[in-house]
């Protein structure tokens, strides 16, 4: 249970970063809360020989549009804990209230007092809930290298389970999200212990006159997916697609089972 | 190598260290502050948990190089040389350990709360100390030292 031997870089700028991310290449690896990378490093699933820490830059923001009324919710300055956002729950600031609502069940205080926004989403965990909260939110990445800028909707950004269509020496600085005007979102999951990985969960989105909604499915299929159409067809329409694995916590069937009762439940609410 | 400057439980440590050692393992084996325990060592178990800069972090799950500059606080400073910590006082009165291997972290977890002075809620409390596992208790113990302490009902 202890890393193999990296290099550490600690940069004191973006610009510092990415160079450090274009000279180690496939071997480099950016470390940001760290809650689910040094897990994968302790057990030597992970064997960056080059790790570039970017928890004293001021990345990992989140943008809301349209921006929440008092202005963005967070600002700069240093990445945005996880903690720090579910925190602001108390203020009910539109925008950070959304995001409150699925960071509850983000593990618990101890990592999300480490653990970042923008990390998770780019760990693409499929099982986690910020990436489906961000396909959920049409989230677009801010990604620079040296070789430019660029946007990665969410929707192109997960691959595959903890693969991402992110460059080795890329470096996302910043997540969009969007709110369409006055729709409702809710988050719920089931997990074998608040705070664990959720055997299956959604986020369910509906309009203000309720004939539409949305539903992100995580923890039921090697990516999160996302689907849209009247209320009433969603929690099926989500079974069918869901394409879970079974393992020692739950077998597929119920994983799907939970798929259907989950989105019935959250968009009746 | 890499140099390392830290303030550990009021203490300046200066130390040089390879950057894939763990802040517990150099709390442990370089600082020889062993109040801190290692369970799982992947983020699972909250043995390891201690105070960075005031809140609680798994302390397997940072490098000690990321420390360099911060606030470290492990279970040694709760008490310091004198009385015991009010925290650790409710532990006493109400058996909230047996074996004492995740006690540490218990306590480190609620230590941020305690820091905070703010009104807190039996939410808040349950919620600090979920991601803590111990296997003897059951947790009755824990919980009712918790709301004692805070003077949560």
């Amino acid at each position: 249970m202890k890393a193999a031997p990296f290099e550490y870089l600690r940069p004191e700028s973006v610009e510092e970063a990415l160079e450090a991310l274009a000279r180690a290449g496939e071997d480099g690896k950016v470390l940001a809360g760290g809650q689910s990378l040094v897990p994968l490093m302790a057990m030597r699933l992970a064997r960056p020989a080059v790790v570039v820490d970017v928890n004293r830059l001021p990345l990992d923001r989140v943008i809301f549009s349209p921006s929440p009324p008092e202005g963005e919710g967070q600002g700069g300055g240093a990445v945005i804990r996880i903690e720090a956002v579910a925190r602001q729950r108390a203020a009910e600031r539109s925008g950070v209230a959304e995001l409150a609502e699925a960071l509850r069940w983000v593990a618990h205080p101890p990592i999300r007092n480490r653990g970042t926004v923008v990390g998770s989403v780019c760990h693409a965990d499929p099982a986690a809930e910020l990436p489906a909260l961000a396909l959920a939110l049409d989230g677009v990445l801010e990604v620079r290298s040296l070789r430019g800028a660029r946007e990665v909707p969410v929707s192109e950004l997960l691959v595959g389970p903890l693969m991402t269509s992110l460059a080795a020496d890329e470096l996302a600085l910043a997540l969009r999200l969007r709110l369409p005007e006055g729709w409702r979102w809710r988050v719920l999951e089931v997990a074998r212990r608040q705070g664990d990985f959720a055997l299956a969960g959604v986020v369910a989105g509906s309009a203000p006159d309720g004939s539409w909604a949305r539903l992100a499915v995580f923890g039921a299929a090697p990516r999160p997916y996302v689907i849209d159409g009247p209320a009433e067809d969603l929690p099926a329409r989500a079974a069918e697609m869901a394409d879970p694995a079974s393992d020692i916590h739950a077998d597929a069937a119920f994983r799907r089972h939970l798929v259907g009762v989950l989105a019935r439940r959250a968009l009746a609410a | 190598m890499t140099a390392l400057a830290v303030e550990l439980n009021g203490r300046l440590v200066r130390a040089d260290v390879p950057p894939r050692l763990t802040l517990a393992d150099f709390i442990r084996d370089h600082a020889h502050l062993t109040g801190t325990h290692l369970g799982c060592e992947h983020g699972v178990c909250g043995a390891c948990t201690v105070l960075l800069d005031g809140v609680a972090v798994r302390s397997c799950l940072l490098f000690a190089v990321q420390a360099g500059g911060s606030r470290v606080t492990t279970v040694e400073a709760l008490a310091g040389d004198g009385d015991l910590h009010p925290l650790q006082a409710a532990f006493h009165r109400h058996h909230a350990l047996q074996c004492g291997f995740c006690t540490p972290g218990f306590l480190m977890a609620l230590a941020e709360l305690w820091e905070r002075r703010g009104e807190v809620t039996r939410e808040e409390l349950d919620s600090a100390i979920a991601g803590q596992l111990c296997r003897c208790t059951g947790y009755a113990g824990i919980v009712a030292a918790a709301r004692d302490a805070f003077g949560v009902g």
